[in-house]
């Protein structure tokens, strides 16, 4: 019985991360809006000098 | 400054990365950033120094095999409890299903997962980053004495990532003390400030001659605003004639600052002053804002019998 609890158990946890990583997929992230990101917290969100 | 008390420099190649954040670099022994192009960590001496995003791509490795590795644990203690063969053995099966399928959607959304490290590990490093930058900057600072043209570069490399006044105001001061040539990698709108600045005007000056195509919308923007301080410099005339023959590189801003060139127009170069005659010429029914008067007006004044026009 054990056995099958912890199999349940396993089989929560990779359900939850496969649904974190599709749910992640619906809003990716790109390299343009980490910049953006970035500059913005170096530069108090004055960062339009390109 | 008068040009003969310039200094003469070469500048090191510089290539401006893609991303802001290909600048950056951390210690993988102590967890320093760095925006300088060091071989060693000015912290700990290490040579662990590393770019952001692959340090971040490696983090995100990390994370995905241990959750696999979770499952597989689990699957393992499965098997162990198990209490027959049978049991064992489809929890064995089912745990390695699920690792399998883990293993497949890790594989499908890698590549957006390591971009949410890197966003991740510099969010959670902001104040790190910050500290590491200031250092840089203080590094430069301390060597401009000594060395002004390594105070730039640093500096330079500095201004990737910080954008304030501050730093464009050092650069600005810099490059006041070293005579600019054609094959310099220079800029100009990276060094625009928010409020007046004598010494960047006159690198304006500077580079309206050296360099007319580097002077564009924000610096003819930034000219117009502070035209009247600049003309109270000393040289102000001179750089704002060069400045306006710069302008006349494109018809696009004659039109748009067609006020300010025309207040210099008698000072004009000849070549400059043939181009825009040429320019209005070619366009006579766009809306030169008086422009084409004036223009006329100092043709028949200075190059009445010239032949070129």
């Amino acid at each position: 019985m054990i056995s099958y609890a912890i199999l349940g158990i396993t089989f929560l946890y990779a359900v939850i991360q496969i649904l974190i990583y599709a749910s992640r997929q619906r809003k990716p992230q790109t390299r343009d809006d980490i910049d953006e990101r970035l500059l913005a917290a170096l530069n108090g969100g004055d960062h339009a000098r390109k | 400054m008068p040009v003969n008390n310039k200094k003469p420099v070469t500048f090191r190649p510089f290539k401006t990365p893609r991303y802001a954040f290909d600048k950056l670099r951390i210690c993988r022994r102590c967890g320093r950033y760095t925006a300088l192009s060091e071989d060693r960590c000015g912290q700990c001496g290490r040579a662990a120094l590393t770019a952001v995003e692959p340090h971040a791509v490696a983090l995100a490795g990390r994370k995905l095999h241990t959750r696999l590795l979770f499952i597989l644990l689990l699957t393992l203690g499965a098997v162990y409890f198990g209490q027959s063969l049978q049991q064992m053995v489809l929890c064995g099966a089912g745990g390695i299903v699920l690792a399998g399928l883990l293993f497949l959607t890790q594989r499908k959304v890698r590549q957006n997962e390591n971009l949410y490290a890197l966003n991740a590990l510099l969010g959670r490093s902001m104040d790190s980053i910050r500290e590491g930058l200031e250092i840089n900057r203080q590094e430069a600072v301390s060597v401009l004495r000594e060395n002004d043209v390594l105070a730039y570069e640093k500096l330079r490399e500095i201004s990737i990532l910080l954008r304030g006044d501050r730093i464009s105001r050092q650069r600005v001061a810099l490059l006041h003390g070293f005579q600019l040539r054609k094959d310099m990698q220079l800029e100009l709108e990276q060094l625009l400030l928010k409020d007046f600045e004598p010494l960047l005007a006159e690198y304006i000056g500077e580079i309206a001659k050296v360099r007319p195509e580097l002077i564009k919308d924000r610096t003819l923007r930034y000219v117009k605003t502070y035209e009247v301080q600049i003309l109270q410099m000393d040289k102000g005339a001179a750089i704002l004639t060069a400045v306006a023959g710069a302008a006349v590189r494109l018809k696009r801003y004659v039109l748009l600052y067609s006020g300010m060139i025309g207040r210099y127009i008698p000072e004009l170069p000849k070549d400059r002053f043939l181009r825009l005659s040429r320019m209005i010429a070619s366009s006579p029914y766009e809306a030169w804002n008086g422009l084409d008067l004036k223009v006329a007006e100092v043709r028949e004044a200075k190059y009445r019998w010239d032949p070129d026009f």
